[in-house]
């Protein structure tokens, strides 16, 4: 009979043994490479995508030994066409020594001609894979995807942190939405009630000056002109199809109308004397919507936005004491009205449902959205939109007596 | 079973609601949201708020029995062969259960973490933990439970307020927009969880000290745990949006995915994974215990050390079983539905049951 | 309650022959040739022993034995040989202890093994011509260091005193701070050849008597030939021996066994033995320190805290920390991926390997530095931290990172107050890696589950070692995040104490204007 002591001390012995035999899962951190960014294309025939991903290989700092030395990363962009997302993987993975890793994935980007023609297959995709997150950021490319991943950094060390840049100030001073796979799918799986939209990115050559830290850098080898992200605007679909897009000034409108941004800014011309500029900050924008049935069959959807201004920038034709910020808030109140009215006219004129209005009308009144449903794209553009702008002026800055040229 | 486990009426209602929540809170958004979408939070609520009668039931039927032992208990309101046939069931639905959890909390980490480690290294590393849990009794898993919960919750309202910071609100609306066919629909196929609650409570009322706390006590934390799950499926609709949340089997996943607490730390599903292995544990500890016990009343002369080792080779052997996910969910379905539901029907009975008989003994005097 | 006894069956060892034992003989007779060969051949063979015989002015031979590194010999000199030969009358016994010794400690014994014991405890005996009785007197001189402060348990603030080796000097250290006679020692004799004293310290009233009692038959249950110290008998009186976790806390400071007592605890002392044990011990105390009731309440709790955090640092940290770099990288935010990676670049070891190697590096740094002299040992622990660190990292034999989770998890368990969850949490940081590093978080989760099952059945002297949690208690639960102001803590620790829970009175603390007489006056006025 064995002691309770011997059972114990074989059955350590049993499981030391079975620790030589484990470590299934265990990979070093060495031998991953990191994917940053997924681009996707179309392929050059019509069941092919063309598929690239930018790889950050982290290597050591540049003197010294191991240990020294602040960590930079590499970046590779390899590119494959294949039918499938899984396919492309494996054929990426062929090409690289390191193996592939998808939990740093901060963006996916679709080109244009993909987008064109429809990105939903691509989302289902990515979807499926366990490895790429619902809260990856998802953009279209002003041309192909390959070419963003291919720019290079204006203001960060790689093009992921520029764009993560372009993302972060959408509080600030609204340039693109952010839209996440999850969001993607939201919008796709719920057609009618939510419309997709996604920021485009655009390049533009990389232009350094002598300030910068390698002047030459904007150049590569053969004389290549290096290129740089930059915001382009917004894609509109109409379901997965990129149909149309927004401007950057189109954009922030968006991005405030759909509660993406709570501030903004703008500039405009004093309506009595040419001369006269005002730039206002708008501080906090709080939109409220309104469904209104003025008839059957027809509604007056009431665009509320309540604003709070900063005083910033004056010129000309103002008191200067600003005694009475009344005119200020008149100019702000038609200013915020004409842009938002000029939106809304444009998704009319589109068709496109970008401001989510169906969705707020299923949200306030899902007996009427019932009955408006099935045909709501059809309904949509003869929707009466009145925009009601309540701007107030709250913060004036610690300037008593702005300066006058000439008085 | 022959002495009395010496439980405290606070201990037992930290079990109930343990054993509630259990790993439910994992897919019950998915679950929801196909019948009542938006709705679905306070059919939670709603669903706990109406199980609370069967709580209450099964604390009433403590009182009645002699305290201290759950065989004996089911004797006295059942009788001697009724009884042995409601404990088979009831050993069944638990066992049943302990296995169903077992696999699917395997089945999962092995999808989503370990990929390359084989399933039953994982199956027989968590059947250890269960096994020798029960080898200690269960007092010695209540206590644990007890300890357990502490790391638990703490983590579970962590990443909650982490997740709060991505809510949006708005998806949470329309408010009133399910239809009453489809709640009940919904209420229905929620049922099972709040059981597994109940019948905990049904066996722990009797071995509880201070019988006259575990009623309100139980009743208590049975709601406690409903509010925590509805507040669950509010936060990870309003965070994922339905579509989203009905596209995941466990919702609860991609919800950790989309935290993001200062573009810094991105990608905490990690943090997740030990909140579903402790919970995983917690309850399939629970369903095995009392399994276990439910057994030695029904088979006295099988005695601990061999109890614990050849019910946990059945639970292996049943647990290697399913192919995959759907084939374990199906396993759990048949468990919840088929062995579960009918409790809810039988409870009442024999709470009748046992009134006519105190009341007929009552004229007779 | 029980449930530790009946599973533990005690294996009494064969019971070796003692030495000496011839029971027909084993009494003084009242012949004095005959009890003088017969003690004198019982304490054969040891050159300390003295023996001398006297004679009285009566002519009677007295005899006496004493051990010379034991005895004052002067007070020997002064108070019983020289009355001894001093004395005209007839010599008693009666006399003899009386009128001649004047020591209280002077007492009549008839069995020689008795004798032999307390001779060597620093007693002299005397046979007398003529008496069927030997007459002990106890006027020991153990050569023992003074009270000093606590070399492992040492605090800033707060008394500095830490028990010797002495036992009554232990005990009287206890009595001089406790001066009620409710303070009770029980003691009981163990050790079939060291007869060494154990004794059971608690308060009347305040400790359960069935604890008391526990306690005194676990102790009496211990058959063994020799006690070399009170830290020896832990495994013997811990319900599970083999558990790493310690379920009796060893101290040697007189104002935590005092804090102790005073809540319903016992403590257990034996001669030779400078640490006192303390039952029961909860396991989550072991974040409490002496000295956290001498701070200030919001520091102490700070502190606790940190040793929280730090107790889960040094288990933990190794097996987590493999847990993220080689199973679960997709926490670990890019920046810190970059840097680790820079720094794993050219490790030629797996990172399992590595941790394993430099945690044993690590624990022998520790480990040598404690063993070698303290002069040296500073000097050793420089050079394991920052001579080997420094060069292996160089050398690109480990990593920088793990360097510092190593040492991290290395010296934070030196922040916990108890010596033996130190050395506990020392090879449970192994365990948890060893786990870890086969099945990742599972594993880390794992063993985490499996020392709270382990932690969990465990029972310190009948009572759940893992108290305030589990059984959960409010109060006791409180204490162990939040350190109350002394006034605050009015109750002793539930289901501990006998019948007084209360410790505190009412309205003690010093409000200003709450009674006329403390009402503080305007000085304007």
């Amino acid at each position: 009979m064995l002691s309770k002591i011997t059972c114990r001390l074989i059955a350590l012995l049993l499981l030391t043994s079975f620790c030589l035999v484990g470590c299934w899962d265990s990979e070093e951190i060495t031998s991953l490479a990191p994917v940053v960014a997924i681009g996707i294309d179309a392929g050059s025939e019509p069941n092919l995508m063309r598929i690239s991903a930018q790889m950050a290989l982290p290597a050591a700092g540049g003197g010294g030994g191991a240990g020294s030395g602040a960590a930079h990363t590499r970046l590779r962009v390899l590119t494959v066409e294949a039918k499938s997302l899984t396919q492309a993987f494996a054929l990426l993975q062929s090409r690289t020594r390191r193996r592939h890793f998808f939990l740093h994935l901060n963006h996916v980007v679709f080109g244009a001609q993909l987008a064109r023609h429809g990105l939903g297959r691509a989302t289902e995709a990515l979807q499926a894979w366990p490895q790429i997150r619902g809260s990856t950021l998802a953009f279209v490319s002003e041309e192909t995807a390959e070419q963003v991943l291919h720019a290079h950094s204006g203001i960060g060390q790689d093009p992921g942190s520029d764009i993560s840049h372009i993302i972060r100030s959408v509080s600030s001073a609204p340039l693109a939405r952010k839209m996440t796979l999850n969001d993607m799918i939201n919008a796709l799986s719920s057609p009618g009630s939510t419309t997709l939209t996604l920021p485009i990115l655009g390049l533009r050559p990389l232009a350094l000056t002598s300030g910068d830290e390698n002047p030459a850098a904007g150049v590569g080898i053969d004389g290549e002109q290096y290129m740089e992200v930059q915001p382009k605007g917004t894609a509109l679909f109409e379901r997965d199809r990129w149909v149309a897009e927004l401007s950057v000034r189109e954009t922030q409108t968006l991005a405030v109308l759909v509660g993406d941004a709570k501030r903004g800014m703008s500039t405009m011309v004093n309506p009595e004397n040419p001369e006269g500029k005002l730039a206002p900050q708008y501080e906090r924008i709080r939109v409220s919507y309104r469904v209104n049935e003025t008839a059957p069959g027809q509604l007056q959807v009431v665009t509320r936005l309540r604003v709070d201004i900063r005083l910033v920038e004056i010129h000309g034709g103002y008191d200067p004491q600003l005694s009475d910020t009344a005119p200020i808030e008149a100019t702000v109140k038609q200013d915020i009205t004409n842009r938002v009215s000029a939106l809304f006219q444009k998704l009319q004129a589109h068709g496109l449902d970008s401001v989510n209005i169906g969705q707020r009308i299923k949200q306030q009144k899902p007996k009427l959205w019932r009955q408006l449903e099935a045909d709501w794209l059809q309904i949509y553009p003869s929707v009466e939109f009145v925009v009601e702008a309540v701007p107030k002026v709250r913060t004036l800055g610690l300037i008593k007596n702005f300066y006058r040229l000439g008085e | 079973m022959k002495q009395k486990t010496l439980v405290h009426s606070l201990q037992a209602a930290l079990v109930i609601f343990a054993s509630t929540i259990g790993t439910v809170y994992f897919p019950l958004a998915a679950v929801l949201i196909p019948f009542v979408s938006t709705a679905s939070w306070y059919v939670v609520l709603i669903a706990f708020l109406l199980t609370t009668l069967w709580t209450l039931l099964s604390t009433w039927l403590a009182k009645q029995a002699p305290a201290g032992n759950f065989g004996v208990a089911v004797e006295t309101w059942l009788g001697p062969i009724l009884g042995k046939v409601f404990l088979l069931w009831f050993a069944a639905y638990w066992f049943l259960l302990s296995i169903g959890v077992l696999s699917e909390v395997s089945f999962v980490f092995h999808i989503v973490a370990l990929p390359a480690t084989p399933i039953g290294v994982l199956q027989v590393a968590f059947l250890f933990l269960v096994i020798y849990t029960d080898l200690y009794g269960i007092e010695t898993c209540i206590r644990n439970i007890q300890a357990l919960l502490m790391l638990a919750i703490p983590l579970m309202l962590s990443f909650l307020l982490t997740a709060f910071a991505a809510a949006r609100w708005t998806n949470l609306l329309p408010l009133l927009d399910a239809s009453l066919v489809d709640m009940v629909k919904a209420t229905y196929y929620i049922s099972p969880y709040p059981l597994a609650g109940i019948l905990t409570t049904l066996f722990l009322a009797v071995q509880v000290q201070d019988q006259e706390q575990i009623g309100i006590k139980s009743v208590l934390f049975h709601w406690l745990a409903g509010l925590l799950l509805a507040l669950i499926v509010a936060v990870t609709i309003a965070v994922l949006g339905c579509c989203v949340t009905e596209s995941y089997v466990y919702p609860t996943i991609p919800l950790a995915q989309s935290i993001n607490i200062g573009d810094t730390l991105v990608g905490v599903e990690i943090l997740v994974y030990p909140l579903w292995l402790l919970s995983g544990y917690i309850k399939s500890a629970i369903a095995f215990v009392i399994a276990s016990a439910t057994v030695a009343a029904l088979f006295p002369a099988f005695k601990q050390p061999w109890r614990a080792w050849g019910l946990g080779l059945i639970v292996l052997v049943v647990a290697m079983l399913p192919a995959n996910l759907r084939e374990v969910g199906r396993l759990l379905n048949i468990c919840n539905f088929h062995l579960g539901i009918p409790f809810y029907l039988v409870i009442p009975v024999i709470a009748i049951g046992v009134k006519l008989k105190k009341g007929r003994k009552q004229h007779a005097k | 309650m029980h449930h530790g006894r009946k599973k533990r069956a005690i294996k009494r060892p064969r019971p070796i022959r003692e030495l000496q034992q011839r029971p027909e003989t084993d009494v003084i007779t009242g012949h004095f040739e005959h009890d003088f060969q017969a003690l004198s051949d019982l304490l054969t063979n040891s050159s300390d022993l003295r023996t001398s015989i006297i004679r009285t002015q009566d002519g009677k031979r007295v005899a006496l034995f004493f051990y010379a590194g034991l005895i004052n010999q002067q007070i020997l000199n002064q108070n019983v040989i020289h009355p001894i030969q001093k004395h005209a009358a007839p010599l008693t016994a009666e006399t003899l202890l009386q009128r001649i010794i004047k020591s209280p400690t002077g007492e009549m014994e008839k069995s020689l093994t008795t004798l032999a014991t307390v001779l060597a405890k620093g007693a002299a005996v005397i046979l007398m011509e003529g008496l069927d009785r030997a007459i002990t007197v106890t006027l020991p001189q153990f050569h023992d260091r003074g009270i000093e402060r606590s070399q492992s348990e040492d605090v800033l603030i707060g008394p500095h005193h830490s028990f010797g080796e002495d036992l009554n000097k232990n005990l009287g250290l206890l009595r001089r701070y406790l001066s009620s006679p409710r303070l009770k020692i029980r003691t009981v004799q163990l050790g079939r050849i060291s007869k060494s004293d154990v004794a059971i310290v608690y308060i009347e009233g305040v400790a359960q008597e069935k604890l008391v009692k526990e306690a005194e038959e676990r102790l009496k249950r211990i058959d063994i030939d020799i006690i070399p110290g009170v830290s020896y008998l832990i495994e013997f009186l811990e319900d599970q021996p083999f558990t790493l976790l310690p379920q009796l806390k060893p101290t040697e400071r007189p104002d935590r066994v005092l804090g102790a007592l005073s809540e319903g605890r016992i403590a257990i002392m034996a001669e030779g033995d400078p640490t006192c044990l303390i039952a029961p011990f909860f396991l989550p105390e072991t974040m409490q320190s002496a000295e956290d009731y001498y701070e200030k309440p919001l520091v102490a709790t700070f502190l606790r805290w940190l040793r929280l955090l730090s107790a889960g640092f040094s288990i933990f940290l190794p097996g987590v920390w493999i847990t993220l770099a080689s199973f679960h990288h997709g926490i670990i935010p890019p920046t810190l991926f970059n840097s680790i990676v820079a720094g794993r670049e050219d490790v030629p070891f797996p990172t399992i390997i590595e941790a394993f190697l430099l945690l044993i590096a690590f624990d022998i740094v520790i480990e040598a530095s404690t063993r070698l002299p303290s002069a040296v040992g500073q000097a050793v622990g420089i050079v394991g931290a920052i001579i080997l660190g420094q060069s292996a990292v160089q050398a690109s034999l480990i990593s920088p990172t793990m360097t510092i989770v190593v040492a991290l998890s290395g010296l934070a368990v030196y922040t916990l107050p108890s010596p033996s969850s130190v050395s506990a949490i020392r090879v449970l940081k192994y365990f948890v890696l060893g786990l870890s590093s086969l099945l990742g978080l599972f594993g880390t989760i794992w063993a985490f589950i499996f020392i709270t099952i382990k932690a969990v059945s465990m029972r310190s002297f009948g009572y759940p070692a893992v108290f305030p949690v589990a059984p959960f208690n409010i109060r006791g639960w409180i204490d162990i995040f939040l350190k109350l102001p002394n006034t605050m803590l009015k109750r002793r620790p539930h289901f501990l104490a006998a019948e007084n829970e209360k410790r505190l009175t009412e309205g003690v603390t010093p409000y200003p204007g709450k009674d006329g007489s403390r009402e503080t006056k305007d000085p304007s006025s």
